[in-house]
């Protein structure tokens, strides 16, 4: 029996203004830093025997050295091997990213447990196979990939994706015949999972996703994956889950439950955990909400908030409160706001009614412009 | 949390593959009743006609809870029927194996009221045979946005175009999955069982073929070559031998002798030697003259407090050949404080110098 933590989406960075006064460092990152020591530390004390992160170390795709250092010193006490998988957010430059670079500073077994590109390791009998972040730059530049439709791309992709997982199947059995078990960490979209909010508006359709079903039929004893920031069990039998990100990112995570998993692995089993982490609050107020004792070390903002709340007194109700930071306060917008002008929903005829609606010339003008639609559209 | 999909075990542990003997019928469905399954499987015996693909049904659970995003109510529907999202049936077409063959726009474009917009898409049946489909949705607003408010409307002309495509891709899976438009609340809180073939990971032939996928796969996904670099041990490549055997300071073209800049010395320069070559040059760019003000003493003696007067003494000497702090110039106070505000390790540089004097000098005498 193998006892793993895994982990995801650590996203290490600079967020917001707010500094921290013992270090002078940006106090959300020194939250996040925090967060990935208690990650660390908590494996170790919860006897994992590896830790395992499935990608996005950082926000930014290509962090500086002092960074990748800082991140290093946090995961620093850790389980006796630490395993790392590369993630969308950390960017590669001439084949080399963060994971490459901290690859040659890991415990025991180093750059072997570093993953850019798909792979097996081990942890005492039990194999991790590994699938990095996958997108379709590389293949659009091959030949007979330059132009086809971005569905038919993203079919090869997917079809060479799940060969590979086989193959890494292939490969652990090939290596020990009898193992405690095959557990596949990647860091991908799989259908049926669910994206945060702010993530649905960044990523969108736009990206490959993977057939968790399909993977799950492999025979793995457990697929972890990382990626989507939202903690999932999209399948118990076999499980595939999602560890979600282990703070808060921004308010569209407010509501959800961050932590990482620590599993036990065997033949056939796979027995998992969710443990939380002491991630940062985010607190939004609406209307005349009064201010809630949630707010005390929370990043607060206040959306819709009723004409009549002076925002500026609130700004101060909420620092005396205890609040972390202040992100943004602002009004409901009132019916003005939104009614009139130009917009995309109006038809061609009802802009140009718009448009020139306080000219003095209007009627003439609104009627050659009739013209000319009527000209075009014929 | 959401609703959870699941894969039955079917697909045996790699090291538990049992004999081939032959095609067999392979009985499924004992498991998946259709009093609790929405079975969306043609058959209820299945044939397995050789041991490389084994059949898999996936299970998949729709949340029936109204936030639950996967089934919705309008008026047009029976009471207490309700019909999949759209997201809910891109999850079972995505688990049935639909593809989508082509998605397009019929109409002219002219009229900014009206799309119509039709998707064909294909399915693989488990006894192999393709099923294609389509489904198309003209949505006009001239007809249908009568009596509707402005605001209404408008949120309709922005999404025109994506409703109608979706609505067209519902149309299609529905026909190739044989779905009803709505279903009683009661059925679709039964789970979906679909069934689908998979590769036999456990047999060692499926095995060795995709083992022999994997390089290349990796390569055609993630670029050649690099990754096998990084995960090869790193060769140590001894230095290699100098090969310009011309001596030193002279130049391998022409033979004459050159000065060499500074830069290219082969010499160490020690870091109490840095030091005190800094100080000599700061005293002879510092414009003071004369003998050191009272203001500059106070501050050296604050400055230097903590270092010792042997520490003091030994650097003065050295550098200045100065026999007692008193005899100190105005010039060289200022390179003290100078280089004193400029490095904030500055006692410790002029500790390590101190030390490395030390040390010279007792050379000296003992030669």
């Amino acid at each position: 029996m193998t006892r793993i933590g895994f982990t995801a989406d650590l996203h290490v960075d600079e967020y917001g203004s707010r500094r921290d006064p013992a270090t002078g460092l940006n106090a959300r990152l020194v939250d996040y830093l925090e967060t990935v020591r208690f990650v660390s530390t908590q494996a170790l004390a919860r006897g994992c025997d590896a830790l395992v992160i499935a990608g996005d170390f950082t926000e930014r795709r290509h962090p500086a050295p002092w960074l990748v250092g800082t991140i290093q010193d946090a995961l620093e006490e850790c389980p006796p091997e630490l395993i790392i998988v590369r993630g969308n957010h950390d960017g590669e430059i001439a084949g080399a990213s963060i994971v490459t670079v901290m690859g040659y500073g890991l415990n025991t077994r180093g750059w072997q447990n570093a993953f850019a590109r798909p792979g097996v390791t081990w942890v005492k009998r039990t194999a991790i196979a590994a699938i990095p972040y996958l997108d379709r730059h590389w293949l659009r530049t091959q030949p007979g990939f330059e132009d086809v439709p971005e569905s038919q791309l993203f079919a090869a992709l997917a079809e060479q994706y799940m060969a590979i997982a086989r193959g890494l199947y292939a490969e652990a059995y090939a290596k020990h015949p009898d193992p405690d078990g095959v557990v596949l960490v990647c860091h991908q979209t799989l259908a049926g999972a669910h994206l945060s909010a702010s993530q649905q508006a960044f990523l969108g359709d736009q990206q490959l996703v993977i057939d968790a079903a399909d993977l799950g039929a492999i025979g793995f004893e457990g697929i972890v994956a990382g990626h989507l920031h939202r903690h999932q069990v999209l399948s118990t039998d076999p499980p595939i889950l999602y560890t979600g990100s282990v703070e808060r990112v921004d308010f569209g995570e407010q509501d959800e439950v961050k932590g990482f998993v620590i599993a036990e692995v065997g033949p056939g089993r796979f027995e998992w955990e969710f443990v939380e982490t002491p991630a940062r609050r985010y607190v939004t107020l609406t209307g005349t909400d009064p201010i809630p004792p949630t707010v005390n070390d929370a990043i607060v903002r206040g959306v819709d908030l009723d004409p009549a709340v002076d925002l500026i007194a609130l700004r101060e109700d909420l620092g005396r409160a205890g609040a972390f930071e202040v992100a943004e306060l602002r009004h409901r917008p009132g019916d003005d706001d939104v009614a009139g002008g130009m917009s995309e929903s109006l038809s061609a005829e009802e802009a140009l009614v718009a448009y020139f609606a306080d000219d003095p010339e209007a009627d003439a003008l609104i009627e050659r412009g009739r013209a000319i639609l009527a000209e075009v559209g014929s | 949390m959401p609703k959870e999909s699941t894969t039955t075990a079917l697909a045996t542990r790699a090291s538990a593959v049992p004999e081939w003997a032959g095609p067999k019928e392979v009985e499924l469905l004992g498991s998946f009743p259709e009093s609790k399954y929405n079975l969306l499987v043609p058959t209820v015996a299945i044939r397995q006609i050789n041991p490389y693909l084994v059949p898999d049904i996936e299970v998949v659970q729709l949340s029936t809870d109204a936030e639950g995003g996967d089934i919705y109510h309008d008026s047009q529907m029976k009471d207490n029927h309700f019909a999949p999202t759209a997201r809910a049936l891109a999850r079972l077409a995505s688990v049935a194996g639909i593809t989508q063959l082509d998605s397009r726009r019929m109409d002219d474009g002219k009229d900014p009221e009206i799309v119509e917009w039709r998707v064909e898409i294909e399915m693989t049946l488990p006894s192999g045979r393709v099923v294609r489909g389509f489904g198309s949705k003209r949505i006009d607003l001239n007809q249908l946005a009568k009596g509707w408010t402005p605001q209404r409307l408008a949120k309709a002309r922005e999404h025109l175009v994506a409703n109608a495509e979706t609505k067209a891709f519902n149309r299609a899976i529905r026909s190739v999955l044989s779905l009803h438009g709505s279903f009683p609340k009661s059925q679709l809180a039964k789970p979906f069982a679909i069934l689908r073939w998979v590769p036999n990971m456990a047999h060692p032939d499926v095995q060795k073929a995709y083992l022999g996928q994997l390089a290349p796969a990796s390569a055609r996904l993630f670029g050649p070559t690099n990754g096998d670099v990084e995960r090869q041990e790193p060769l140590l490549i001894e230095q290699a031998p100098d090969d310009d055997a011309a001596p030193e300071g002279v130049d391998t073209e022409t033979g004459e002798r050159v000065e060499e800049p500074d830069w290219a010395s082969t010499q160490t320069v020690t870091p109490g030697e840095q030091f005190v070559h800094k100080l000599r040059e700061w005293t002879e760019s510092s414009p003071a003259k004369g003998t050191a003000t009272q203001k500059q003493r106070d501050a050296l003696k604050e400055l230097l407090r903590g270092l010792g007067q042997a520490n003091v003494m030994t650097v003065l000497g050295a550098v200045w050949d100065l026999k007692a702090p008193g005899d100190i110039s105005s010039a060289q106070a200022d390179a003290i404080l100078s280089m004193a505000a400029e490095d904030e390790h500055f006692a410790t540089s002029w500790a390590t110098a101190a030390g490395e004097l030390a040390v010279a000098t007792a050379g000296e005498g003992d030669a």
